[in-house]
């Protein structure tokens, strides 16, 4: 749905579960391929329903939810249109 | 001869199964701690931080008037030397309501036992008592802190040490030549009757909606309020201190270009300017939506006029009528804000919405509610609220502005 660049991975951090997401694949929905489920609606980064905290890694903010101040924090991000900009991201999901 | 006596092979239709269907949809919840109003929810709490009108200059008169204001019933009345009072209608002796009260000099008084209260729930007199009520000092009828301005009488529900000064707004404060200020109760802007039988929320976030115009005011239904507004706009929004602003921009024939600029102020303000464009420049009323409770709104309205009556003629009308005078087939016919957003539901089902990209404003104002309600919660003031009796008027910058 909202395709990137490149994979990256990201960790469930209750779990330490690792789920590899494809470039051609939203976090949310590679999240949702490893049954982890993620409340979410609008599904373009509008309406903030699956913002998730972030842990460890930077995201790359795609969303149009978060102000810019809150994406310069990247201690949050919307897993249904944002990615990231290092290898791994640790969720706390 | 069917196929099975014919002994040749049974023909299945295969059964394609439906996907989506209403089955098994859970029951709606909405967002209560954005939608609800009453004393102790949070956004209750938050509203009860500001002054909220609560009818005309000449609704508080010597008749005692119930108002339903945040889901308290309230009394609103005038004493004889010219005095708003706003109490708790259960007289503090035995309970009968002051609805039925009568209103004098020093205040309104009882109809069960006579006791009288002034407008701040003081009781002056118990004619039953000996002596005129020796220990009437000690009872205080339950009031609200009530003021005037604009022609409409504003009321403080919240708690004592935080009443801030009630605000004064630069588009009513600056006066242009000719023009006078005027008050008006018809909930102007809610394309319907005077109280909307529908959540607050609804209509403060078709506010930063502004979308919608093209559609159900533009084409669905007709022209509802000017040509212009059926052209599809470029849409920015921004978040203020006290607003979510939208700032719609339409390229009109003949080269111009139409900036609307139209704001959701803090707590509960229409910053409209008008849609039928009348004049272009800065907006010229505001608008105030009083939730009554949970499941019912009303707007107030005050606007620089340059006519008596200007105001209310401003009130939405199809083929010349009323809504109140359209028949059904009308209404269904001929949709408006009311039908929207009625038909959302009593409260809308916040569960059940799929919002979009356009629906980007209402995100916003839903976030710039939040953080209110954090503030309230943490203890500290909401935004728009000012201690400072100094303080210069509240500044919008909402307004129709044409550019070459």
């Amino acid at each position: 749905m909202m395709p990137g660049d490149t994979d990256f991975q990201v960790r469930i951090a209750s779990t330490w579960q690792l789920v590899d997401v494809a470039k051609d694949e939203s976090v949310l929905e590679a999240l949702q391929r490893a049954g982890v489920g993620v409340p979410n609606s609008c599904q373009q980064g509008v309406c903030g329903t699956c913002l998730t905290r972030v842990l460890e890694g930077e995201p790359e903010h795609w969303d149009m939810f978060l102000t810019p101040e809150e994406q310069e924090k990247n201690d949050r991000f919307l897993p249904c249109c944002s990615r990231s900009r290092t290898p791994l991201l640790v969720l706390d999901l | 001869m069917n196929d099975i006596a014919s002994g040749a092979p049974r023909r299945v239709i295969p059964i394609a199964v439906d996907t989506g269907t209403a089955y098994g949809l859970p029951a709606p919840s909405y967002r209560k701690d954005l939608a609800e109003v009453g004393p102790g929810t949070p956004m209750g709490e938050l509203l009860r931080r500001y002054w909220h009108p609560v009818g005309t200059a000449d609704d508080a008169n010597g008749t005692p008037r119930k108002v339903r204001v945040l889901g308290e019933d309230l009394i609103l009345f005038r004493d004889k030397t010219g005095r708003p009072g706003l109490v708790y209608p259960h007289c503090a002796h035995r309970g009968a309501s002051l609805y039925y009260g009568k209103v004098e000099e020093r205040g309104i008084r009882c109809c069960y036992h006579g006791w009288l209260f002034d407008v701040e729930g003081h009781c002056v007199e118990q004619p039953c008592e000996p002596g005129g009520g020796r220990a009437k000092d000690k009872v205080r009828q339950p009031w609200y802190p009530v003021e005037e301005r604009y022609g409409l009488v504003w009321a403080y529900m919240g708690p004592a040490d935080r009443k801030p000064v009630l605000p004064k707004y630069e588009c009513l404060e600056n006066l242009d030549e000719g023009e006078f200020i005027e008050a008006d109760d018809n909930s102007i802007g809610g394309g319907g009757p005077k109280i909307i039988p529908c959540n607050w929320l609804q209509h403060y976030e078709n506010l930063v909606d502004p979308f919608h115009v093209v559609v159900l005011h533009a084409s669905f239904s007709g022209t509802q309020f000017v040509e212009q507004m059926a052209v599809m706009p470029e849409v920015t929004w921004d978040t203020t201190a006290l607003s979510v602003r939208t700032l719609s921009t339409r390229k009109l024939e003949g080269g111009k270009t139409l900036r609307r600029i139209s704001e959701a102020g803090l707590p509960t303000l229409r910053v409209i300017p008008s849609p039928r464009i009348g004049r272009y420049g800065r907006v010229e009323s505001l608008g105030w939506i009083l939730p009554i409770d949970d499941h019912s709104f009303r707007i107030y309205v005050v606007g620089r006029v340059k006519e008596k009556g200007e105001l209310s003629r401003m009130r939405s009308r199809l083929n010349g009528k009323l809504w109140e005078e359209l028949t059904e087939e009308e209404h269904r016919a001929f949709p408006g804000d009311y039908e929207a957003q009625v038909s959302q539901g009593a409260v809308a089902h916040h569960s059940e919405e799929h919002l979009a990209t356009s629906d980007r404003g209402i995100v916003m104002l839903r976030r710039l509610l939040e953080k209110q309600l954090e503030a309230v919660k943490e203890g500290r003031d909401p935004a728009g609220v000012s201690f400072d009796p100094g303080a210069p008027p509240v500044f919008f910058t909402a307004g129709n502005f044409l550019e070459e």
